[in-house]
């Protein structure tokens, strides 16, 4: 284990201890009020996640650390998913080593194993097969679908795959001769701004939608909000009336973006950044509306700037 | 959740499906929620003895008690897609707890409900992953330089390790919730 995981590992330790000593013994616990120990509870559960996720924003920051020292990113459409590079004789396309976890194509239904022998129709067999897939995802732009075919025992399948921005997407000045022109600090979406290496103001999106909760449509709950599709919110952000969202609507759009579940939402909205504006078309009581706010500038509450101590700086 | 939602639009939700319903299902849903007073009461000595769980989980982590390459060995043997890919990282240098990492977090199914900002962490690790194994690939189609490689990985087995925790943790709230 590396030391920066020891030191990952060390902060969610803090965060669990702190969490463990803020919460007073239960002197006789079984006559406290409910009332009380539900505060506790929620408090630590607070503590616990913000933990997880400056553990989350530490290694994001190691992981851009990292891919700025890279000559040529030349992933703009990311599949999520490594190639062998030498393909054996038999194999007639590109042979997947392996997925990422949580990746687009692991979302999709791609496994280690899988051989693509097709991308949108068109073949990618031969001695050059995973060459054959990199050049053609160079043409494809993220969020689009991308109809991958595999061989899997034998047997061919299909799958729908959305490939999501990568990282060269976002720094234009990486290119294949490598960083020019790229005097901006740069940074992925959704990474709080205001940490170290990071422009942008002094919260992130993260700590605006602080306490917002969403849940994945199935077909039982669509028929009792009156539509198919979309994300039903649980509880609207804590400091929310930016939003204008209430508890029990149904976001069916994100500036026409159609959220197929929560984590797809969830990823949506990290593609803002405070002082956007955000569109979105809801259903409330079976009625659909439209519903326009802007992200706020600054934020204080929990989860924001003030809650947890400076973030060291990055790893150079 | 909250408690004064409309009974019909409850058991909706709790009707979710199975999958896709982490971390436990109705059944579990509704033992737990018959315990709640006692869940209650004990609550905190419940999350202290979570707290301790993992002090003894990083005490060990750090005595180098982790899983060998002996230990997982012993594991049943995986698919020969999967073993040859966990057998490449080791050589590029991953480490079993990463492989065990990826692993877990595999068998994962996606969650249903999701608290934002604790989702949307969790979905900018796994972008940096996605990103860089795709870069990974292209690095190796190139000419491949291997101090970026090695560094490329690096940062991988960290993110995913990073990430592991990070779902844990949303795995260990959720089950206090």
């Amino acid at each position: 284990m590396s030391k920066f995981s020891s030191l990952l590992l060390t902060g969610l330790l803090v965060g669990a201890n702190a969490l463990a000593a803020d919460i007073p013994p239960a002197a006789g616990s079984s006559s406290a009020p409910n009332g009380d120990l539900e505060v506790q509870l929620a408090a630590a559960r607070q503590k616990l996640e913000a933990a997880a996720r400056d553990v989350a924003q530490l290694s994001s920051q190691l992981g851009q650390s990292a891919m700025a020292q890279v000559q040529n990113l030349r992933t703009r459409a990311v599949l999520g998913l490594q190639l062998q590079a030498e393909p054996s004789s038999k194999e007639q396309g590109a042979s997947v080593m392996g997925v990422s976890p949580g990746g687009p194509a692991a979302e999709a239904g791609l496994v280690a194993g899988d051989v693509i022998v097709a991308l949108n129709g068109e073949s990618t067999t031969g001695t050059n097969a995973p060459r054959l897939v990199v050049e053609r995802m160079a043409g494809v732009k993220p969020d689009s679908k991308v109809t991958v075919r595999v061989m899997r025992d034998g047997k061919a399948k299909e799958f729908q795959v959305t490939p999501r921005a990568g990282m060269a997407e976002f720094f234009p000045g990486f290119g294949p001769s490598g960083p020019s022109g790229f005097d901006e600090p740069w940074r992925l979406p959704g990474m709080r701004p205001g940490a170290p290496g990071a422009p942008g103001g002094p919260a992130g999106v993260g700590a605006i939608f602080e306490g917002m909760e969403l849940a994945d449509l199935s077909a039982a709950l669509g028929r009792y909000f009156g539509t198919s599709q979309g994300v039903l919110v649980i509880r609207v952000p804590r400091d929310g009336e930016f939003l204008k969202l209430q508890d029990g609507d149904v976001i069916q759009s994100i500036d026409g973006r159609v959220p197929e579940n929560g984590s797809h939402a969830t990823r949506i909205l990290r593609s803002y950044q405070p002082g956007e504006k955000i569109r979105l078309k809801v259903m409330r009581q079976k009625k659909s509306l439209e519903l326009e706010g802007t992200l706020p500038q600054h934020h204080a509450g929990p989860g924001g700037p003030g809650d947890h101590p400076p973030l060291p700086p990055p790893a150079a | 959740m909250r408690a004064n939602l409309d009974p019909e639009l409850l058991q909706r939700l709790r009707t979710l499906p199975e999958a896709d319903a982490p971390p436990y299902g109705y059944g579990e849903f509704s033992r737990l929620r018959a315990r709640r007073r006692t869940r209650h009461a004990q609550a905190p000595l419940r999350l202290m003895a979570a707290a301790l769980a993992v002090m003894i989980g990083g005490w060990v982590v750090k005595q180098g008690l982790v899983p060998t390459s002996a230990d997982v060995a012993r594991d049943p043997p995986p698919p020969a897609a999967l073993s040859q890919w966990q057998g490449s990282m080791a050589a590029e240098g991953t480490s079993a707890l990463t492989v065990n990492a990826e692993r877990w977090l595999s068998e994962q199914p996606r969650a249903a409900i999701v608290r934002v900002p604790t989702q949307m962490a969790v979905t900018e690790l796994e972008d940096q992953i996605a990103s860089i194994d795709d870069q990974l690939t292209a690095e190796r189609l190139s000419q491949p330089h291997a101090q970026q490689l090695t560094l490329l990985q690096r940062d991988r087995a960290q993110l995913v390790e990073s990430l592991a925790q990070v779902r844990y943790a949303q795995i260990l709230v959720a089950g206090v919730q």
